[in-house]
């Protein structure tokens, strides 16, 4: 595959996909440093992985699997890579908070799934997102048993703590 | 109290996709940036440890050659065995960078291998370098009967390298595999 190609691919992947990435985004990150760090970490991997997509599974599937590989990593590295660094940081911001992340109940969820820890986070989103237990357990690479305790433990404590927000919100 | 499928309504509800607007130009050269930048310095480090490690081993087989002795043919061996061992490493990390659908599970057994492995490589580098290093300085001070300043400018040097590579490993390189294995534990227990 040729570089203009995998930079078609990335681009297509980027436009109809974002929203993907950005639920990922909002999840693992608290400030808009970290988003843009993290932004550029999976979108690294995203054109990376192109030449190994083979259509075995759907590109939202693929996407998503890169997306919370890169975050989980992302988050238990405690300083990052400091060559590129230097020079990022004199770059424009890859992102800017847009227009319609304003929903307040949207907000209160991702401040809610952000409370839970790292692994949970991510089953939070696939779960969210209607991925059945079969497909999370093979992103997450663990049983489809351990899957439902953790599904249900993640439901019970959404459910809880919709108790502290503002109920005529819904 | 709400139940989960209002909770999931909300979540269906959002409008994702206008959430951040993506400079897309910067976005592709900082990619470009990051994919060069995070392969040249380790690549840099393996290449520049094997040519050394290639003339180190020429330099004790010439002189091994002149006067055969066998430690010197085991220091050669040693030598030439640590360029294996780079380049095998070397290999199998390139082969492991290229494997895209691993589970979380795989991609965090995949992370703390490479965890190992920078810290294995630092290990190699207080044994098979400053070690060697200090034994031929130390040697090489005594037999001079140097003076009080150059042992304590060599001794500081030595202590010095040693102390980078261990708050390296102690600040930097442990941390990192420990958050890796709470991560993997807290994916494997339910």
């Amino acid at each position: 595959m040729n570089q203009n190609e995998q930079q078609r691919i990335f681009g297509e992947w980027l436009r109809q996909y974002r929203a993907l990435l950005f639920k990922v985004i909002i999840t693992y990150t608290f400030n808009p440093e970290d988003q843009n760090d993290l932004f550029q970490d999976m979108c690294l991997e995203m054109y990376r992985s192109i030449p190994n997509f083979r259509a075995a599974c759907a590109v939202s599937t693929w996407l998503y699997r890169i997306a919370l590989n890169t975050a989980i990593k992302w988050s238990a590295r405690e300083k990052k890579h400091g060559d590129a660094q230097r020079e990022l940081a004199t770059m424009t911001p890859l992102l800017e908070t847009g227009d319609s992340y304003r929903d307040e109940k949207v907000t209160w969820l991702y401040h809610t799934i952000k409370q839970l820890n790292a692994i949970d986070r991510s089953l939070s989103l696939l779960l969210l997102d209607g991925y059945s237990y079969r497909e999370m357990a093979e992103i997450m690479g663990i049983s489809e048993n351990n899957i439902g305790v953790r599904v249900h433990r993640i439901k019970q404590q959404l459910v809880n703590q919709s108790r502290q927000y503002d109920h005529d919100q819904f | 109290m709400i139940n989960f499928e209002e909770i999931q309504k909300v979540w269906n509800e959002q409008k994702g996709e206008n959430m951040y607007v993506i400079h897309e130009e910067t976005l592709y050269k900082s990619v470009i940036l990051k994919k060069n930048a995070s392969t040249k310095r380790i690549h840099l480090v393996e290449t520049f440890l094997t040519i050394l490690n290639c003339c180190v081993f020429a330099f004790v087989i010439i002189l091994t050659l002149r006067h055969p002795n066998i430690m010197g043919f085991a220091n050669a061996a040693v030598v030439a065995l640590s360029v294996v061992y780079i380049r095998y490493s070397r290999a199998k990390r390139l082969r492991q960078e290229h494997i895209f659908d691993r589970s979380m599970l795989g991609e965090l057994d995949h992370a703390i291998a490479n965890s190992n492995y920078i810290i294995r490589f630092n290990y190699l580098l207080l044994i098979g370098y400053i070690l060697p290093i200090a034994v031929v300085c130390v040697s090489s001070l005594i037999s001079a009967g140097a003076s009080l300043a150059k042992w304590c400018l060599i001794t500081g040097l030595l202590l010095l390298s040693v102390f980078v590579i261990g708050w390296e490993q102690r600040v930097r390189n442990m941390p990192a595999k420990n958050q890796l294995l709470d991560l993997k534990k807290m994916l494997t227990s339910a």
